[in-house]
């Protein structure tokens, strides 16, 4: 690709140590340019984000001389199991250039340039590289990608909504609800047990959830687990929130494996009753339409309506592919920084 | 493989065109087409005709067609087309990496028929070979990832409805009642006679149900077409797909109008089950009304293996405003 000459001079690398206040100046400027609603982010938010995520970091810059940051392309790292092995992908998440640095959709920018070593780092075979990178791009970063950087749609994203007064109450009692505050006993083989369902699955172990529910600065979640006797059947994750601008209580994760559904059903209680004491009239939630929960949830009163987003991804190896993603990954909403 | 006349459909193809087809389609398995169906198709057509072929030492040995249809869109008429029947014959194909004849051959009629003057929008639903050149060679995008409103067929509910009948043929009144819903629509196939009399009534070796309800002037209110779909069917998860299915080809009801929705929907519920079939299926755009209505009145949302996709030849009307305007049916696709 031929660079624009006055792209020469940008110094473009992973982040290091030290980077962090010309990173978020330059963060908080190009995102506070196009939201009048954008609060500033801290430098406690961003290592929360970046530096303590079990997952690991994804961070490139592109700096001027004099050492501004004008670019970034970042991810969010994940532990999966891709068909149970190990494996890593990263949510793409926070790239922004400076809009002094914007190239056009035919001339490619800065953007570009910093997105494309970004691939080259992370982007490769497990369990060293990220198997697949993915994101709910804002339609300018999805058209760029779409041209430059190897975006594949996944599906246009659908939710579930259902009034917090409608769903079917649980139809057994044998198995107990209980609201907890840090990740519950249990929890990693529970993890374990769900990968066998999906092709893949970011790990939602004890590590994974105390990072991205109760250290979380910026949130409050609240969590309940569903027990028969001693075992762990499931967990639920909610809060009062906004998504793609509807207000509503957040199922903001979600993990009830196996054939019985008792679990299931007592936690979509626990969520209707967390929304009513939150003052929330309505539920909303998000999965893959090839995972049961979508049928599951349809069943017990949810709605399916359409979001403004669209799920892409950029696949490194046989056999994950956009096609592959889309009928054998699990996700959440906890997957995705939006709640 | 030397060079090939790439050029528009000329009278007297039509035999080597349709041996050509029935070659490679029948050796994937599906019955030959005859001259009746592709008389109907591609030149009986109200809205024209849309074929390209390739010719090599005098041999036709591929085809890139559409099948167009009127659209009302942006205060005016213009056309989309929908992407049917494309192939090369095997001898003459490249691989996925470099660009063969099929993406030539595409090009030419994209260049003849695409444009913000021509045709606005070519659209299909592609095989995952012909999604995958098409995105990589040809500006496919993808419009939605498909998926599909399916209701097994329970109890029928007891309830007093307005009475609904069989329409044989279409006149001006389907015009009116589309004009009923058109304001809600920002793109929309026009369904007046014409388009309705070719699509459903004339239609070779296919059968439609049109079943219409009509108020106290015998004006018509609305309007559903439906067709059995068979054991199985890719607008529904596997756990559905066990079922024996009817479709819901087209759906034309007045948002208005629930009355007359819950009535078509309930007659085409009894002459399904009449028929053995187990489930109802049908499409909408996730912004419609009768998205919400239809799983109000029990069906789920199902994904399904398809995506729409398209290529836009005016930037206003990219994938996201076409998702969010543009109202489609299953019977503005070949696929019913």
């Amino acid at each position: 690709m031929r660079v624009p000459p006055v792209l020469n001079q940008l110094e473009i690398r992973e982040y290091r140590p030290g980077d962090e206040g010309e990173l978020l100046a330059g963060f908080n400027r190009a995102f506070a340019a196009v939201d009048p609603a954008f609060a500033p982010r801290g430098l406690a938010e961003w290592r929360w984000r970046f530096l303590e995520n079990p997952g690991g970091w994804r961070i490139f810059l592109a700096l001027t001389p004099d050492g501004r940051v004008v670019s970034q392309y970042a991810g969010i790292g994940q532990r999966v199991l891709l068909d149970g092995e190990p494996a890593r992908f990263s949510q793409s998440v926070d790239s922004f250039t400076d809009p002094a640095w914007r190239g056009g959709l035919k001339k490619p920018g800065v953007f570009v340039l910093t997105g494309l070593p970004f691939a080259e780092r992370y982007g490769g075979r497990p369990p060293e590289r990220d198997s697949a990178m993915w994101g709910l791009p804002v339609q300018p970063a999805w058209r760029i990608g779409q041209r430059y950087l190897g975006y594949e749609l996944v599906r246009t994203q659908n939710q579930l909504v259902a009034r917090a007064g409608e769903l079917r109450p649980p139809s057994s009692s044998r198995v107990a609800v209980e609201e907890v505050a840090s990740a519950p006993p249990g929890v990693d083989a529970l993890s374990t047990e769900a990968a066998r369902e999906h092709g893949a699955i970011a790990v939602r172990d004890a590590a994974h959830l105390a990072w991205r529910f109760f250290r979380n600065p910026a949130h409050r979640y609240r969590m309940a687990v569903a027990r028969e006797g001693p075992t762990l059947r499931g967990y639920a994750v909610q809060r009062s929130g906004s998504f793609d601008g509807r207000r509503a209580s957040l199922v903001c994760d979600w993990l009830a494996p196996g054939e019985d559904r008792a679990a299931a059903e007592a936690l979509r209680a626990w969520l209707a009753e967390r929304a009513r004491s939150d003052g929330d009239a309505e539920l909303l939630a998000l999965f893959p339409d090839t995972a049961r929960e979508w049928l599951e949830f349809q069943r017990a009163g949810f709605r399916v309506h359409a979001t403004g987003y669209v799920l892409a991804a950029r696949c490194y190896h046989r056999p994950l592919t956009a096609e592959w993603l889309r009928k054998r990954w699990y996700y959440t909403l906890g997957d995705t920084d939006l709640v | 493989m030397g060079d090939h006349e790439i050029r528009a459909l000329r009278s007297g193809d039509e035999v080597p065109l349709l041996a050509a087809f029935n070659q490679v389609f029948g050796a994937a398995g599906a019955a030959p087409r005859t001259m009746d169906e592709w008389r109907w198709a591609f030149e009986a057509n109200p809205a024209g005709q849309r074929v390209f072929v390739a010719i090599h030492e005098g041999e036709l040995v591929a085809q890139y067609a559409a099948l167009p249809v009127r659209v009302w869109i942006g205060g005016e008429e213009r056309i989309f087309a929908q992407i049917v029947d494309s192939f090369v014959r095997p001898d003459h194909r490249a691989g996925l990496k470099r660009p063969g004849l099929f993406v030539k051959t595409a090009e030419a009629f994209f260049e003849a028929f695409g444009g913000p003057q021509r045709d606005l929008v070519h659209y299909g639903w592609p095989v995952p070979s012909a999604r995958r050149i098409g995105e990589r060679f040809l500006k496919y995008e993808v419009v939605r990832t498909q998926c599909a409103l399916v209701r097994e067929l329970g109890t029928p509910a007891a309830a007093e409805r307005p009475s609904v009948e069989e329409i044989a043929s279409f006149d001006e009144q389907a015009k009116w009642l589309w004009d009923r819903c058109a304001d809600r629509f920002g793109a929309s196939a026009i369904r007046d006679a014409r388009y309705l009399n070719w699509r459903f009534r004339d239609a070779p070796g296919k059968r439609y149900t049109c079943l219409g309800v009509r108020d106290g002037g015998g004006i018509l209110r609305g309007l559903a077409v439906t067709r059995a779909g068979g054991a199985g069917t890719p607008f529904a998860s596997p756990e559905a797909g066990r079922a024996e299915f009817d479709l819901l080809a087209d759906w034309l009801v007045p948002e208005d109008e629930v009355e007359v929705a819950d009535a078509l929907l309930e007659e085409a519920d009894a002459r399904a089950r009449a028929r053995g079939a187990r489930a109802l299926v049908a499409l909408f755009p996730e912004w419609s009304r009768w998205f919400a209505h239809f799983q109000e009145r029990g069906f789920l949302v199902h994904p399904s293996d398809y995506a729409m996709m398209a290529r836009n030849f005016h930037p206003r009307y990219d994938m996201r405003w076409l998702r969010e305007r543009w109202w489609y049916q299953l019977s503005d696709t070949d696929l019913v």
